[in-house]
């Protein structure tokens, strides 16, 4: 159930004070979106579950210093990318140069509810998005996955809400070069 | 083709609507028994910089105390090594994030800066798009804009002057071995922000960015490769310099 802002706020104040079951309250409201967005990031669910965990305790921690002006979800949810990218990065570093090679044949495929949009088109898309820069890609998660309204990705990205569009138009600039140059056939068919 | 892009937004609404994530996990209990190990929440922990910033004052003041030492621009350069990582609670929210500064020739900024800049010859292939010249009353640096047909595009910074980097919550800032006199790969949203020959912050450079960044100090200088680069490709940008 959605509370009002007001009842986050006191929620927030209440753990500012030390209370953790008023923070239990707030791991429940958060951890679907929390656990969604590392996924995209990391897809694997025990990474995207570590994440999301380590995120939480990160965010308790600095949560002392959140200014109950601001909005919980933007700020939370990029404690959560940034320990996702981390930790996709920190396994990188683990695994072996042959491990490795396998790995850059691209992140494993998403389960895919095929009813909705054919395999090898979400393949597609998929790849088109991996290619992307990590901002780029993240701004594209929030957006359309998490569907983060562009007042939320203002606060996630530290810029003016005029900026969030031309940050959006520029991913989604990107994506389509990549799909002209490697999926011509997408273009064709759709786009 | 047009620039359009509807029907792009619709092929990725579908795409969403179509994952089929994982059950999440309940996390709440697992969550609150590894905060009750930890206590309340506190203020973020200072982190090494702000230790390093700590123990600076502390002996400022026992040298002042002592009168070995007057504060002044090299003392202030020398001992941060031109070069300030610190933790901050403030939001960037509201700060510029484009690069900004004045268009110019590499020789006018040669003629400016009073030395040569470095160029980036790695990846191979890269095209020097434009330079940039920020001056702010004692403070210059030059910006070189990078394109490559295939990597994305990166500003290479140079200065001689002293700048800081502010990591607001969840930022990283990794060591970077061997390279420089001293070298950090940044991640996550940050205030960068210059100071001038006093050490006193230039507000109007402050700028905030989410970028790659991998900053550095050697022989006087401050070098950063700021771009949506791997560590490994910045890398090689700056041991490539010529």
């Amino acid at each position: 159930m959605r509370r009002a802002p007001l009842d986050e706020t006191s929620l927030i104040q209440r753990i500012q004070g030390g209370d953790l079951t008023a923070y239990e309250e707030l791991v429940r409201r958060y951890e679907d979106a929390a656990f969604r967005t590392a996924y995209l990031v990391l897809r694997d669910p025990d990474d995207a579950a570590d994440a999301t965990q380590e995120a939480f305790v990160r965010a308790y921690r600095g949560i002392g210093n959140f200014r109950t002006e601001r909005q919980f979800r933007p700020w939370f949810l990029r404690i959560v990318v940034n320990q996702a990218l981390n930790m996709r990065k920190a396994k990188q570093r683990r695994t072996a140069a042959a491990e490795r090679l396998a790995a850059d044949q691209g992140p494993p495929d998403m389960a895919i509810d095929e009813s909705v949009i054919e395999r090898e088109r979400a393949r597609a898309l998929w790849s088109a998005l991996d290619s992307l820069g990590e901002r780029e890609k993240t701004v594209l998660y929030l957006r359309y996955f998490m569907q983060m309204p562009e007042r939320e990705l203002a606060e996630y990205l530290g810029c003016a809400p005029g900026t969030v569009r031309s940050r959006i138009h520029r991913a989604m600039r990107r994506l389509r070069d990549v799909i002209a140059r490697r999926y011509p056939e997408l273009l064709s068919e759709a786009i | 083709m047009a620039d359009n892009f509807e029907l792009l937004e619709r092929e990725l609404e579908r795409l969403s609507r179509a994952v089929s994530y994982p059950v999440t996990p309940s996390l709440a209990t697992a969550v609150r028994k590894r905060l009750e190990t930890e206590g309340r929440p506190a203020r973020p922990w200072p982190g090494p910089w702000a230790l390093a910033g700590a123990a600076l004052t502390a002996a400022v003041a026992l040298a002042l105390l002592l009168g070995l030492w007057t504060p002044g621009r090299e003392a202030v350069a020398d001992f941060f090594d031109r070069l300030r990582i610190f933790q901050t609670e403030e939001s960037p929210a509201g700060l510029p994030t484009e690069i900004t500064g004045t268009p110019v020739s590499l020789a006018e900024a040669e003629e400016r800066l009073g030395f040569a800049p470095k160029e980036a010859t790695c990846p191979k292939g890269v095209q020097l798009k434009r330079t940039l010249l920020q001056e702010f009353p004692g403070f210059r640096a030059v910006v070189l804009v990078y394109e490559h047909e295939v990597e994305p595009s990166f500003a290479l910074f140079q200065t001689e002057g002293a700048l800081g980097k502010g990591l607001t919550i969840g930022a990283e800032a990794e060591p970077v071995a061997a390279l420089g006199d001293r070298a950090y790969w940044l991640e996550g949203l940050r205030i960068v922000e210059y100071y001038d020959e006093q050490g006193a912050l230039i507000r109007e450079s402050r700028r905030a960015t989410d970028a790659n960044t991998l900053i550095w100090s050697e022989g006087g200088f401050v070098f950063r490769v700021e771009g949506n680069l791997s560590q490994d490709l910045a890398i090689c940008v700056a041991r490539w310099l010529r």
